[in-house]
């Protein structure tokens, strides 16, 4: 799921790397400072999850988490903890290059980012409507992070319109995956702590008013 | 003195004894030197091969060589593929990383809450 070094033009690099800047800026002006433990919780779960390694034919996909993450940390955090956790996959693990940097950070933190609104407006009261937010914010964050991984190929040429659709394939049971492991997720946390569910409408709703 | 003599006579039974086997010992290490290499020599020249079937011989030898070659090979692409893998050790340096980093960025956050009221 990590694009490697020397797959993206120069232009898509720079544009790439400018957008998700300025994606951690946001973050880093919205995030509240009492929730930095919760952030870095998630992160670390994020960098782990991506070492799980599922074999599926002849490939092997991993959990990717953009909806659960875009689900307990809020739009405005989720880029920055996506950011953190792929500057240091890129470093220790050499999972993705130090040039795709930025693509790979818009790949899974702007699906992130839109779970997160998505799931501030359908989470509703109830179990059930948590569940079934979590569910949809999950699957959809994976199926949005293979469009654009299959975008950003596109781009790089007509050599790498085979594996972007390869790519697509291969994520359609991650998306399914996804899902179940979001929803699982959330009614384990909503039976246990449902206020750090409703943390992200706080977030929104309080740091704008303060500010 | 009588009840002496059989001790003196066991030292000096031992005495002799011991170095008669030290004396020994040289040509009891020669003699073993010489049975190994004399068995190692009857396995050479008993055999005498003609050329065909030296030939079978060195090809014989020469797939079992592939053989094993291509299995270490294998055993070496599992190994390289093993050692592309993250260990434990840089799992936990990323999750070390991760709190670190977001522990001093909260640190810095509780510092700036405690000196703005003084401002």
């Amino acid at each position: 799921m990590h694009i490697a070094d020397g797959v993206l033009p120069t232009s898509i690099i720079f544009t790439t790397y400018a957008l998700s800047s300025a994606g951690i800026a946001y973050s880093l002006r919205k995030i509240n400072p009492d929730d930095l433990p919760k952030i870095a919780v998630v992160t670390a779960s994020f960098f782990v999850a991506s070492l799980i390694h599922l074999p599926l034919g002849p490939t092997s996909v991993h959990l990717l988490l953009p909806g659960l993450m875009g689900i307990l940390l809020g739009p405005a955090a989720a880029f920055l903890s996506v950011a953190v956790g792929l500057v240091l996959q890129s470093i220790l693990f050499q999972f993705g290059g130090l040039t795709a940097l930025g693509a790979n950070s818009m790949m899974i933190g702007v699906p992130a980012v839109l779970c997160g609104f998505f799931f501030l407006r359908f989470q509703g009261t109830t179990l059930r409507s948590n569940v079934a937010g979590a569910a949809i914010a999950g699957g959809l964050g994976t199926l949005l992070a293979a469009l654009i991984l299959a975008g950003l190929l596109y781009t790089s040429g007509e050599n790498f319109l085979r594996v972007a659709q390869l790519a697509l394939v291969a994520h359609i049971p991650v998306v399914l995956i996804e899902a179940v492991v979001s929803a699982a997720a959330v009614s384990f946390i909503f039976r246990v702590k449902p206020e750090m569910l409703n943390w992200s409408r706080t977030l929104v709703c309080t740091n704008d008013a303060a500010r | 003195m009588k009840s002496n003599q059989p001790t003196q006579h066991f030292l000096w039974v031992s005495s002799i004894l011991l170095t008669v086997m030290l004396l020994m010992q040289p040509a009891l290490l020669f003699a073993t030197n010489d049975n190994e290499s004399r068995q190692s020599g009857q396995t050479e020249p008993v055999q005498q091969y003609t050329c065909s079937e030296l030939g079978t011989l060195i090809i014989n030898q020469q797939k079992q060589c592939t053989q094993s070659l291509r299995s270490l090979k294998r055993d070496m692409a599992a190994l390289q593929q093993k050692m592309d893998q993250p260990g434990i050790q840089d799992i936990t340096a990323g999750i070390g990383y991760i709190l670190g980093i977001f522990g001093t960025a909260a640190f810095v956050a509780s510092r700036r809450k405690h000196t703005k009221p003084n401002q």
